[in-house]
């Protein structure tokens, strides 16, 4: 009989009750309990719990409009992400070709970049005069520019998309590749042709985890805020959008705001409880047999290669695109003088005399960044470790709802509550970087929770058991067998939490204070004072600085796997 | 050395352990002997203390140890899967189990320890490089290495093939006894249980059936299902017609065929229990019908009836064309039904 | 974990900052990143040797006020001062009980602020610049598609082309709203309806709205009279032009005040004098693209030439938008959901 492995280890001991009050702890003064600042003001009429300003809000026409048209575009946004990404999945998973690994790492990218890179990309490309536009006015001698997709709800789903796509890939991806081969190889020897084969043996079984990415996009869909405003418009507001008006717009309702806040927070609870119960993994590759058998890309026969093309070729304009458009523009837009192509813009951000922020410089900014990413990141993996014991010994949906419940929290309401927050003891104790930290660190840990629990998950549980029988105590055997095994597994998601830490623009906005300036904020800025040039080049660096954390990522996931097995 | 008394232990509605009870002496190899999910793996980590009872008390060298942690009790446990950590060598596998003791000299110990299972010089290599033999002989030696009290080991050469086993099983027996361990072995093999232990206990549904040395249970089960497990078994159903000291006499499809008594009644219903390898092939009383043979190698199994009875035999050659073969058992005994 | 530790020590020094006393003003970004700061700093700090000047500027106007209310309502906040306040937003400060009075016997260069640019009545806001939106269109459009009246921004060969902002979280977005009701009174919700489909976007702020318009996007765009003066300034060339539709243009007066919990008042009164006084005054135009207040002070040549004054300025008192602010907006939210 199998041993429960989180019961085989330290059953009473008072360390792992220690290690497991920790998390709690930490979550509760910083999550939790601005959280519920933020409630209290949503449920509480003068003094009195009641529910009646929930009620209120939401028989408020306003309001409905706001809720269905996020679900609207959520729903859009998730099947649109399913539609471009689940073929890209399934091209990484069939098809061996030259820079397979690479791609598969940069799918990570789109996901991590802030907001206001993927806006600026947009308009770029996607614009009344940009790329797309331009190149197809020219190819066909059109007066008008035949792509308007801007400003209207398919700008705000299809940049959701871009987003989004590349997250149901991996996850297809990750399903494809943990199934067991053997299961299609039956099916074919009993008749099935591989048409049918595939679909009823290989798609029930990615069944689960389509749904729960499904449920994840939709959810973060959902809570989205900065791409809806940017390229949407005032016309197309999401709750979170209206959270953030009441909360910081000229009709200024805290109450209001935390009520419609609670409201959201309620429905992505209920889809991160669907996305868990869906078990999806975050993680790079999920432990399987023999890896589905692949195919060769470049062959001469087949013509179903073709068929590829038609895919291909539109995800890379939605997907490349954009990201092309900018790094373009940081060498093509005209320095001061008119001079083009030019590297201007990457001296003015890296020169230190550089000084358009009182107190700040697109270096410090990015000191700034890298230091909040560092500081994040270790913060977010010592929680997410704990987080991840904790969930080991006690398996309860509910509770890994809860501790992941920061997930269902956008950056606007965690920017608002911690803002709040830290005006009081005992947050107040701490500088206002520690704010930006702090929200960072809760934004990112549960993505490290994802990546880390199925790596801990595989790891033989009779290693430690091993180590105890030899005279380890269980901090002792935590510490010389499992941490070294996750080792790698902690540095790539490591790696994941930085990216996201460096892309992540909402929260800072909320809470920046003297001298508190990362690299999104500085591209916004860059933008609003017309310097294209140096937004394009600034978000680059931030692009690349991105990809290689992701590239880490992926490695040192793939390294895990192959020398730990033994 | 390792007494386990009155043990019971539950997951969820399943009793996987009930009321088990067994002492190991000092010096003495016992194997835990049951087919799979009776629960034997269970009393050896409750043993070792990764698991914890739900009734009953562990004691070693007389103390109670049912509350002590894992590395508190110095025992040695040998898994299934060998357990070997992927992450070091094996001279730091081995060295393991040292760091947490002082003023012991690793290197020397180490090195003692792969000469002793064979491996002199493998300190640097990496688990992963080793062959499942030699792993299991670094997971034995790393077990050791802590010199504990009593050495429990969990189905150890069940990942390997025959030979392999066979050879490494005379190894271990010989490794056994020169260190004068104290060894609990876990196995469902009864081949190697007989072959490696001073004593056998087989366990079913997680209750002890029976302990003895290895020749009292092959020839005196005293149960069926102790009978059939240890080697191929014929169990007639029959009665006990009269009784005479330890012997009886049992009626079985209108003959009588004398048995040892053992713990039989007069009257009592049995099972008249013989092996193949006790009848003797050729002449005698009793007339058996062969219907199919198999050919084992070193051996003849043959299937036959005897009236209405299944009757397992072994020769030394092909009896098929017998059609009627005379026999005659010897050695027999009555189990209670 | 060496990374851990130096990231703390380092934070720890940030956060503990300098020794030195903070006299903090929340602002707007773009009064950092163009206005006149460095220099208000530097006579600043001048006369006050000892005292660190500290700007807090990540977000617009409206977007600062509200986080300075937000701060007050939770009880506390860095702020000493707040510069940056619209006529517009007046009212919500002054319900929030955001600023104290300020005491005019400690503001020498306050004589010279003409008595129709005062919009607080309270006593508490003081006026710093003043300035005027209007339209702006850019060489794309035809000259002979500019509107030169509101009618003409109706017309359907403008569909899609007018950027707007947001005047739930623009300064200019709230004033053009506030532009309509003054022209057209009651009938105002109307003219909105007819407007929607000429427009391209309506942006969260006039940053974003002037990107897109940079960019190409659309050729007319809300934005400020001064804009013409800046492209010639800045670009060398007179790109754009400045369209006060009917003549009008709506009035924007932005302001400063000492915030309610600040102790620092002498520091204060200061501050609200070096900015009213001529040598920062004159700097206005060209920093913050705004007229001054200061009556002595006069407007650099070419500024004067390409800014445009619209001959009949529109501005609705900050009490009267007090009363109908939430009425508008709420209405001007369902015409934007609307069929």
């Amino acid at each position: 009989m199998a041993a429960d492995p989180g019961r085989a280890v330290g059953f009473r001991t008072g360390a792992g009750w220690a290690l497991a009050l920790l998390p709690l702890l930490f979550l509760g003064v910083t999550f939790f309990w601005p959280l519920g600042d933020v409630l209290r003001l949503g449920f509480q009429v003068e003094g009195r719990w009641s529910g009646e300003r929930i009620l209120a809000a939401l028989s408020d026409p306003y309001v409905q409009r706001l809720i269905l048209f996020t679900l609207e575009q959520a729903a859009l946004s998730a099947l649109l992400s399913l539609a471009l990404g689940f073929p890209l999945g399934w091209f990484l998973t069939r098809y061996r070709f030259p820079g397979r690994g690479l791609l598969r790492a940069f799918t990570i990218v789109p996901f991590v970049l802030p907001s206001i890179t993927v806006a600026l990309g947009f308009i770029l490309f996607f614009g009344r005069s940009g790329h797309l536009n331009r190149f197809l006015m020219s190819l066909f001698g059109l007066g008008e520019p035949p792509i308007r997709v801007l400003y209207t709800l398919w700008a705000v789903v299809l940049a959701h998309a871009f987003y989004n796509a590349p997250v149901v890939a991996r996850f297809v991806n990750a399903a494809w590749e943990g199934a067991d081969p053997d299961l299609v190889e039956a099916a074919r020897t009993l008749g099935a042709r591989p048409a049918h084969a595939f679909a009823t043996v290989t798609l029930p079984l990615l069944l689960p985890s389509l749904l729960s990415s499904l449920a994840l996009v939709f959810m973060l869909c959902t809570l989205s805020f900065s791409i809806p405003l940017a390229l949407g418009g005032a016309r197309y507001a999401t709750i979170e959008v209206g959270v953030y008006l009441y909360a910081r717009g000229v009709l200024m309702d805290l109450p209001r705001a935390a009520a419609l806040a609670t409201i959201t927070l309620g429905l992505s609870l209920v889809l991160t409880y669907l996305h868990l119960w869906g078990g999806g993994a975050f993680s790079t590759r999920q432990d399987g047999g023999r890896p589905a058998p692949t195919v060769p890309l470049f062959s001469r026969d087949r013509p179903v290669r073709a068929l590829w093309l038609l895919y291909l070729l539109p995800a890379a304009v939605v997907f490349l695109g954009p990201i092309g458009a900018v790094i373009a523009d940081s060498f093509l837009h005209p320095a001061p003088g008119g001079v083009s192509p030019t590297l201007y813009w990457y001296r003015m951000i890296a020169s230190p005399d550089w000084n358009p922020f009182i107190e700040s410089s697109p270096r410090g900014a990015v000191r700034m960044s890298l230091l909040v990413g560092f500081g994040a990141t270790g913060l977010a993996l010592v929680l997410g470790i704990s987080v991840s014991a904790v969930l080991r010994r006690v398996r309860s949906r509910i509770l890994e709802t809860l501790l992941m419940a920061p997930l269902a929290v956008s950056s606007v309401v965690l920017g608002l509550a911690l803002l709040l927050a830290f005006r009081r003891p005992p947050l107040s104790a701490l500088g206002g970087g520690w704010a930006i930290v702090l929200a960072h660190t809760l934004i990112v840990y549960p993505f490290v929770v994802r990546a880390i629990r199925p790596l801990w998950d595989s790891l033989d549980p009779t290693l430690t058991e091993a180590a105890r029988t030899l005279g380890a105590g269980p901090f002792a055997a935590f510490r010389t067998v499992t941490l070294p095994l996750l080792g790698t597994g902690v540095l790539a998601a490591g790696a994941f939490a930085f990216a996201l830490s460096l892309g992540e623009m909402t929260a800072v906005a909320m809470l920046s204070g003297p001298g508190v300036m990362t690299m999104p904020m500085a591209i916004y800025h860059f933008l609003g004072s017309r310097d294209f040039g140096a937004a394009s080049a600034m978000a680059t660096v931030l692009m690349v600085t991105t990809a290689l954390a992701a590239w880490a990522w992926d490695r040192a996931g793939s390294r895990w796997l192959g020398g730990s097995r033994a | 050395m390792l007494e386990v008394r009155r043990l019971t232990k539950r997951f969820g509605a399943v009793t996987a352990v009930a009321d088990f009870s067994l002492a190991v002496a000092d010096g003495e190899t016992v194997a835990l002997l049951g087919p799979s999910g009776c629960g034997k793996t269970t009393v050896l980590r409750i043993a070792a203390g990764l698991e914890r009872p739900d009734a009953g008390q562990v004691l070693l060298a007389g103390r109670d140890a049912t509350d002590w942690p894992p590395e508190r009790r110095g025992v040695g446990l040998v898994f299934q899967s060998y357990a070997l950590f992927p992450h070091l060598s094996v001279g730091a596998n081995v060295a393991y189990g040292l760091r947490f003791r002082r003023g012991v000299d690793r290197v020397a110990r180490v090195e003692e320890l792969l000469a002793l299972v064979g491996l002199s010089g493998y300190e640097r290599r990496k688990p992963h490089q080793l062959s499942a033999g030699q792993q299991q002989r670094v997971a034995l030696a790393r077990a050791l290495a802590p010199e504990p009290g009593i050495l429990l080991l969990d189905e150890p050469l069940s990942a390997l093939d025959a030979a392999l086993r066979k050879d490494l099983r005379a190894e271990l027996r010989a490794l056994l006894r020169k260190l004068g361990m104290t060894a609990l072995y876990v196995t469902h093999d009864q081949e190697e249980a007989l072959a490696l232990a001073d004593r056998v206990a087989v366990m079913r549904e997680g209750k002890l059936d029976q302990v003895a040395p290895p020749a009292e249970l092959y020839a005196r089960p005293r149960t069926p299902f102790v009978a059939a497990f240890l080697g191929r078994a014929n169990l007639w159903p029959g009665r006990v017609v009269s009784v005479d000291g330890d012997r009886a006499l049992v009626e079985v499809a209108g003959e009588r065929f004398p048995a040892a008594r053992g713990e039989a009644g007069e009257g009592g219903e049995v099972f008249l229990f013989f092996r193949p390898e006790w009848v003797h092939l050729g002449e005698g009383p009793f007339v058996a019908e062969v219907e199919g043979a198999e050919y084992l190698g070193d051996r003849w199994e043959l299937r036959a009836r005897f009236r209405d009875l299944p009757l397992v035999l072994v020769a030394s050659r092909d009896l098929r064309s017998n059609r009627e073969l005379p026999f005659a058992l010897s050695n027999a005994q009555a189990i209670p039904r | 974990m060496k990374k851990l530790v130096g990231f703390i020590v380092a934070l720890a020094v940030v956060s503990t900052a300098v020794g030195a006393e903070q006299f903090v003003v929340y602002t707007y970004r773009s009064f950092v990143r163009y206005g006149p700061a460095a220099a208000i700093e530097e006579v600043f700090e001048a006369a006050h040797p000892g005292v660190d000047l500290v700007w807090v500027a990540p977000g617009g106007g409206a977007e600062m006020l509200s986080r300075l209310l937000a701060e007050l309502a939770v009880g506390e906040t860095d702020a000493d001062l707040f510069l940056g306040v619209s006529a517009m937003d007046l009212p919500r400060a002054l319900a929030a009980e955001a600023f104290q009075p300020y005491d005019p016997a400690l503001i020498p260069n306050l004589a010279h602020i003409p008595e129709d640019l005062h919009f607080d009545s309270t006593g508490r806001v003081l006026p710093f610049d003043h300035g005027y939106v209007a339209f702006v269109a850019s060489d794309a459009l035809p000259a002979d598609l500019l509107p030169r009246t509101f009618a003409d921004l109706l017309r359907p060969e403008l569909r899609g082309k007018i950027i707007l902002q947001d005047p739930r979280t623009s300064t200019t977005g709230l004033a053009f709203l506030l532009w309509t009701v003054a022209h057209f009174g009651d009938d105002w919700p109307a003219f909105w309806k007819a407007l929607l489909p000429n427009t391209l976007t309506i942006t969260k702020g006039w940053s974003e709205a002037f990107a897109m318009f940079e960019a190409g996007e659309a050729p007319i765009v809300l934005s400020y009279s001064t804009d013409a003066a800046y492209s010639y300034l800045t670009g060398g060339a007179a790109a754009y032009h400045v369209l006060t539709p009917d003549g009008e243009g709506y009035r924007l007066i932005e302001g400063m005040g000492i915030v309610r919990t600040s102790a620092k008042l002498d520091l204060a009164h200061s501050f609200l004098d070096i900015v009213l006084s001529p040598e920062i005054q004159e700097l206005i135009p060209m920093s913050q693209w705004m007229f001054p207040v200061h009556d002595e002070v006069a407007l650099p040549p070419d500024f004067a030439r390409y800014a445009v004054l619209p001959p009949h300025p529109v501005f609705i008192p900050p009490t009267d938008v007090a009363d109908h602010l939430e009425e508008w907006i709420t209405t001007w939210q369902q015409i934007l959901g609307g069929p």
